[in-house]
């Protein structure tokens, strides 16, 4: 019988089983820590070389500034889970933007007006499902199509002006701070846990899994899939919406251009949190940590005067190889 | 397997080219290098750039081409008083942006900052958080009034417009004008500028402002605009651009053999609006002291940190030493003066 000599090279692919693997192999092959790692040394690296980083007024600029994109990111991350794609996020910001201060101008209390702007904004993402799954057109193109829509309207209802003077309660969401934590963090916080925490453990809802891991069966077993679908893009919407309350408030006025760009972040910090573009996989805390990450690198690219020419470079490098990361993980992990 | 990138190696790669990329990111832009770079032969007016104290634009729109004359404004700027000048801003239109790197950069304690309030009520919080951070402040090219900035450096719309309107006067050469005008319906600075040259027209007579189209900022648009409105106003001898679209009013009249026939009068200077004074497809052009707004920004933000005795004792009683706004102006260019904005 052969034996192993001491120093023969092991191949890269142990064949251990998980079990045997070290915690530390274990837990880099947890999505979530990995990226808490990543963020972790990012963040060194920028408080070593720049000394505002740390501060509290950086601080709170990172956290004001990623929180429109984590709303949005907790509705893509249930929509990229069940497989399918949602192009419309930004231009559904913009209109939801515009909605509120319109209906706020006009006099209406602020509740009401809140209300009325994220039914309008979960009506996109009704029409987005129904498109999808009652008459089958291709994710992609009908969130396409519905993002120079919704974009459209906004530029229509708007007249091309922005909107200000908006009430004093309402601009509390976005700019108001509770014990110096800022409002709209909290806000933040307390949706994605929310809903992290039920993704995780609500079986209702664990059921969109099914739906990007394997539609077929997923049908066959009785699962509504259309249903779930179709409330999916809902969800997304009115997420849209509210992210476009938060940066219309933020900001003092709506303008009809708020939003663009956001799909293509919140899709690239999703799939670094490890969602898959093909459905089946992901979590809201990955997906939030993606968005962290991001705004962490921006914030780095900012205080570091990194060239702005080179700012967009930085980030379509991160996209692609976060997307790399994630196919030749998923390669290693079916062998 | 064995032929295809496996993880390990693919970290290990972008590991180098993340770095390499962060080295190259950081190294000085492009652009004519900065007086430290000279050794010991520094020319006797131009001080080395002490880092300590920096003077931040920060812009919206940042990559476009406009701004090169501001950077280049605040680059001489600094290299001249001895200071840092750095540019940053989301390269496309995105105010959210925008306003984060400001706060952001605030919170590096800039010896003073620039900026271009595209939306002044949305930036209008962070401006005031920087001055109530004691860190000086002025606005340039777009203003945001409402806030504490101390001083606006950049065009005065309505007087501009007023200068348009002379140009246009002139260029017409006493013939009664019928002008036509591609403009953005709604956008306020570019109102202000038809208002300045309706009222030039009312007041000294000799043309009049028959229609205006719509020309989405686009070239290609303006183009397709300026053809169709000269189709239906077939009376109309001289076309005005009020934003820098002034490429697709010229590709418009060589499009309609009117060359030297329409006169043409645009608004800002681009390497197609060079090419359309050179042609003749373009009379005048109207152009923005984009520079002057940034030089003259630094210099005064760092009159605000290097004051006079006499000044400081103004800001020790809370005094403005700087003025409310400065007009820049517009100066009417011709074929004859292009090759001051030709690239050297």
């Amino acid at each position: 019988m052969l034996e192993k000599q001491p120093n023969e090279t092991k191949p890269e692919w142990t064949g251990k089983s998980t079990s045997q693997q070290s915690v530390w192999r274990r837990l880099l092959g947890v999505r979530e820590f990995a990226i808490m790692l990543v963020i972790l040394v990012v963040s060194v690296s920028l408080a070593l070389t720049s000394n505002a980083f740390l501060s509290a007024s950086n601080m709170s600029a990172v956290a004001i500034g990623l929180v429109t994109d984590g709303m949005i990111a907790i509705g893509m991350t249930m929509v990229l889970i069940t497989g399918g794609f949602d192009l419309s996020v930004g231009s559904v910001l913009a209109l939801a933007g515009m909605v509120v201060a319109n209906l706020l101008h006009g006099g209406m209390d602020l509740l009401p007006a809140l209300t009325i702007t994220l039914f309008v904004a979960g009506g996109v993402g009704l029409i987005n499902g129904l498109l999808i799954t009652k008459v089958g057109v291709n994710p992609l193109i009908t969130t396409l199509g519905m993002m120079g829509i919704a974009a459209g309207f906004t530029l229509v209802v708007s007249g091309g002006y922005p909107i200000s003077n908006l009430a004093e309660n309402f601009l509390y969401i976005g700019q108001g701070m509770f014990y110096s934590i800022p409002v709209s963090v909290i806000l933040l916080v307390v949706l994605a846990v929310t809903f992290d925490i039920l993704l995780r453990r609500a079986q209702w809802l664990r059921l969109i899994y099914y739906l990007g891991g394997n539609e077929r069966a997923a049908l066959l077993s009785g699962i509504p899939v259309d249903r779930i679908r179709i409330l999916i893009y809902v969800f997304c919407g009115v997420m849209a919406g509210v992210a476009g309350i938060i940066a219309t408030s933020r900001l003092g006025s709506a303008f009809p251009l708020a939003g663009k760009g956001a799909e293509l972040r919140v899709i690239s910090a999703c799939v670094i949190g490890g969602c898959s573009l093909k459905g089946g996989e992901g979590t809201i805390l990955g997906s939030i940590l993606g968005v962290l990450l991001m705004a962490i690198i921006n914030n780095g690219l900012v205080l570091l005067n990194v060239s702005i020419y080179w700012q967009s470079i930085v980030s379509g490098v991160i996209l692609v190889a976060a997307v790399t990361f994630d196919m030749l993980n998923q390669r290693r992990s079916q062998l | 397997m064995t032929n295809q990138v496996n993880r390990r190696d693919f970290l290990k790669a972008l590991g180098l080219a993340g770095s390499a990329a962060m080295v190259a990111g950081c190294a000085p832009a492009a652009t004519p290098p900065p007086a430290t770079q000279a050794p010991a032969e520094a020319p006797a007016e131009e001080p080395k750039a002490n880092p300590n104290e920096k003077y931040v634009m920060v812009s919206n729109v940042a990559a476009h081409p406009y701004w090169l004359d501001a950077q280049y404004g605040g680059q001489d700027a600094a290299k001249q008083l001895g200071v840092t000048w750095e540019y940053t801003g989301p390269a496309d239109f995105d105010t959210p942006a925008q306003v984060t790197a400001l706060e952001q950069i605030i919170a590096t304690k800039p010896a003073g900052l620039v900026v271009c309030a595209l939306q002044p009520d949305a930036i209008t919080p962070a401006i005031d958080k920087a001055i109530a951070a004691g860190i000086p402040l002025v606005t340039v090219d777009t203003d945001a009034p409402n806030s504490a900035r101390l001083t606006y450096l950049g065009t005065e719309n309505y007087s501009a417009g007023r200068s348009m309107g002379l140009e246009m006067l002139a260029v017409l050469a006493g013939a009664p004008g019928k002008v036509g005008l591609a403009s953005v319906p709604g956008q306020f600075n570019l109102e202000e500028r038809i208002r300045g040259i309706k009222d030039i027209f009312a007041e000294k007579g000799g043309a009049e402002v028959v229609t205006v189209v719509d020309d989405k900022n686009d070239d290609a648009a303006t183009a397709d605009a300026v053809v169709a409105m000269l189709q239906a106003n077939p009376d109309i001898n001289l076309v005005g651009s009020i934003n820098a679209v002034g490429a697709g009013v010229a590709a418009a009249l060589r499009q309609t053999s009117n060359v030297g026939k329409i006169k043409a009068v645009t608004f800002d200077i681009t390497e197609p609006i060079i090419t359309g004074l050179e042609d003749g497809s373009i009379n005048a052009t109207m152009v923005q002291r984009t520079y002057m707004m940034t030089y003259v920004g630094v210099y005064f933000l760092y009159y605000v940190n290097h004051p006079s005795d006499y000044l400081a004792n103004w800001l020790k009683n809370k005094i403005s030493i700087l003025p409310f706004a400065v007009d820049t102006g517009v100066m009417a260019i011709h074929k004859d003066q292009t090759t001051a904005f030709k690239k050297q």
